[in-house]
């Protein structure tokens, strides 16, 4: 097959047919990239010295660089919102933050010289329906989140032949509501309080339609991928009852990737960790065209899932990042790689990518070996 | 007409009464013990407070009331959790009923009331602060009827040493969330050898990135795959059946 460009690449698999090889996504995104430690130590052992720069803030992940992304064979590049420029973060205690939300972020070091940021304080741990009006909540219309981003998109676009996966900052519901008033209130209050879930649930659907809506506009007619994704499952099921998200959860996502629908062609990317098989079907209905990550450690057979649901939605991910990543031999990642792209790229539908952020315990071996041997086994037509 | 034998004296005429009152108000014993557990099952926490109340102003023991009404109503949680009809948002939410209906009953109950299964040290390793899954054990472990001593969360070596120590306990419980914090559960493992007490203990793992292998290659005694599943294991080592 005549050799594609990153970019038709993608787009062939995500609308299920088979492009030249299996499209690679390492820096794409917020759950796609590396964190900033382990990026560092990849980049000593290819030989680069240079600056690392961030992607995200709270999730620590890195801004790879171009050359890095080429030598990875990274067919996606990430396009995000800028910060604002009407909101100043409010002073801090020495190791927090504060996000826009209001938020707080703390170190937490889980060896003596890597932490993550963890949430240290939910804000609406004890409001009520009314307070929702008084909470200072983001603008979604600060010019700041869209100042050269059309500029940025259209260059990605015409200078670049890479798909490009937009991240407008506004884009969780369940995840940011959790996070302003905490995760185990927030569960009992599906129970006990469903009526504040949905009061919360529509503020944050009016805040990310404006700012979404602001982005879209500028960026919409470029963008080949539109990331979102709230984590709805732990490693044995869905947090909540299939019923309890159609009634306070679904209706919400609906009419957020109804509008994205509208204003972009660009395909919807849902993230949600763990094991969401009993929600994929309600994803598909509302538009989500890729889900990721494909916790394959929690969702079971690869190539049951394949079967199940490779008509209807793309694979975005795949590659363990629990055992084999950190702990496997080279051979071992290369089995996983091989693995995989025989259960989920057939006809199309699959983007390889690691379940998450490849954290600061995996060898830099390991990382190339993936890409190496995504490479060898994903070239089109299969011969696995 | 219905006549009263002759030979029935008084007496025995009021023993009867008697046992026909101790069988009336048996039957509204239990009655009121289903519906402690039905609150707890069906995740009522207005109802429960009252129920708990009631079930004291019968008379019924504090002690039968934590038994044979709460914590039934958590086995029950966790069969509905193990058949996939509950979800982590149920588990949370009885434990919060439970806390509510010990709030009544607390004060009443005698320390030496609770026939202790054993002694529980649970914690989350240092550096992961993750404990939603480490609070559900914790939870289902006390209904169970274990004393447990939670120890929280980022909790170094040397701290589930010198609990252990201090508590006398008979099974530790650590927690880990991620690839990058799971290895520390070795090193309490390890501290626990070198204070001498490892072969005091009962070791027993969990956590999202965890597996059996895992927690055998670093010298646990078992590994819970979910929270139901780990309150089973430390009920087979339980002191008392």
């Amino acid at each position: 097959m005549a050799k594609m460009t990153p970019r038709e690449r993608v787009m062939t698999a995500l609308n299920h047919e088979e492009p030249d090889r299996v499209p690679i996504d390492i820096g794409g995104g917020s759950s796609t990239s590396i964190l900033i430690e382990e990026y560092e130590k990849l980049k000593k052992y290819l030989g680069i010295s240079r600056e690392t720069k961030i992607l995200n803030k709270a999730f620590r992940i890195a801004r790879l660089d171009e050359d890095v992304m080429q030598r990875l064979g990274s067919d996606c590049r990430p396009l995000i919102s800028n910060p604002p420029v009407r909101w100043k973060p409010p002073p801090s205690k020495p190791e927090t933050f504060t996000d826009i939300w209001g938020i707080v972020w703390e170190k937490v070091y889980y060896n003596k010289d890597c932490y993550y940021w963890e949430v240290a304080h939910n804000p609406l741990a004890k409001a009520s329906i009314e307070d929702l009006e008084n909470y200072p909540w983001p603008d979604p219309l600060d010019p700041g989140f869209t100042i050269g981003l059309a500029e940025e998109a259209k260059t990605l676009y015409e200078e670049t032949d890479y798909a490009i996966m937009a991240d407008s900052g506004f884009k969780s519901f369940w995840e940011i509501g959790y996070m302003l008033r905490g995760f185990k209130q927030m569960l009992l209050d599906l129970i006990n309080n469903p009526e504040f879930v949905t009061a919360l649930m529509s503020k944050l659907l009016e805040i990310n339609l404006a700012a979404t809506g602001r982005f879209l506009d500028a960026v919409g007619r470029y963008i080949q991928i539109f990331r979102t994704g709230d984590d709805l499952a732990t490693q044995e099921r869905l947090l909540m009852p299939l019923e309890t998200y159609r009634k306070l959860l679904k209706p919400v996502y609906k009419r957020f990737f109804e509008f994205i629908k509208s204003k972009t062609k660009a395909k919807i990317f849902y993230h949600s960790c763990g094991n969401i098989v009993d929600l994929i079907d309600d994803l598909v209905e509302i538009g989500v065209d890729i889900i990721n990550p494909v916790q394959v450690s929690a969702m079971g057979d690869t190539k049951k899932l394949k079967a199940r649901f490779g008509e209807k939605v793309v694979f975005w991910g795949g590659i363990d990042t629990q055992h084999v990543l950190p702990r496997g031999s080279i051979e071992d990642v290369r089995n996983e790689v091989y693995r995989r792209i025989r259960d989920l790229a057939p006809n199309g539908g699959f983007v390889l990518a690691a379940v998450h952020n490849i954290q600061p315990d995996v060898p830099p071996q390991n990382i190339l070996a993936m890409v190496e041997a995504a490479q060898k086994f994903g070239v089109y037509p299969l011969k696995i | 007409m219905w006549k009263l034998p002759i030979s029935l004296e008084f007496t025995q005429l009021s023993n009867i009464i008697k046992k026909l009152n101790e069988v009336w108000g048996y039957r509204v014993m239990i009655k009121v013990l289903d519906k402690i557990k039905n609150c707890i099952v069906e995740l009522n926490l207005e109802g429960i407070g009252e129920a708990v109340k009631e079930a004291l102003k019968l008379g019924i023991s504090p002690y039968a009331v934590l038994m044979d009404g709460m914590a039934e109503g958590m086995k029950d949680i966790g069969k509905k959790y193990e058949a996939g009809e509950y979800f982590l948002s149920e588990l949370i939410a009885a434990g919060e009923v439970m806390k509510e209906g010990m709030k009544v009953l607390e004060p009443k109950l005698k320390l030496q009331d609770i026939k202790e299964k054993g002694v529980i040290v649970i914690g989350t390793v240092k550096g992961d602060l993750h404990d939603i899954g480490k609070n559900v054990v914790a939870m289902l472990l006390k209904s169970a009827g274990f004393k447990v001593f939670d120890l929280g969360v980022d909790v170094s070596p040397e701290k589930f040493v010198k609990e252990a120590k201090i508590r006398n306990a008979h099974i530790i419980a650590i927690s880990a969330l991620l690839t990058t914090t799971m290895l520390e559960i070795g090193n309490v493992i390890k501290a626990l050898n070198q204070a001498g007490i490892r072969n005091k203990v009962k070791v027993i793992v969990g956590g999202a990135a965890l597996t059996k292998d895992f927690a055998e290659k670093i010298g646990a005694d078992a590994y819970g795959k979910d929270a139901v599943e780990s309150v089973k294991i430390c009920e087979s080592w339980a002191k008392t059946a």
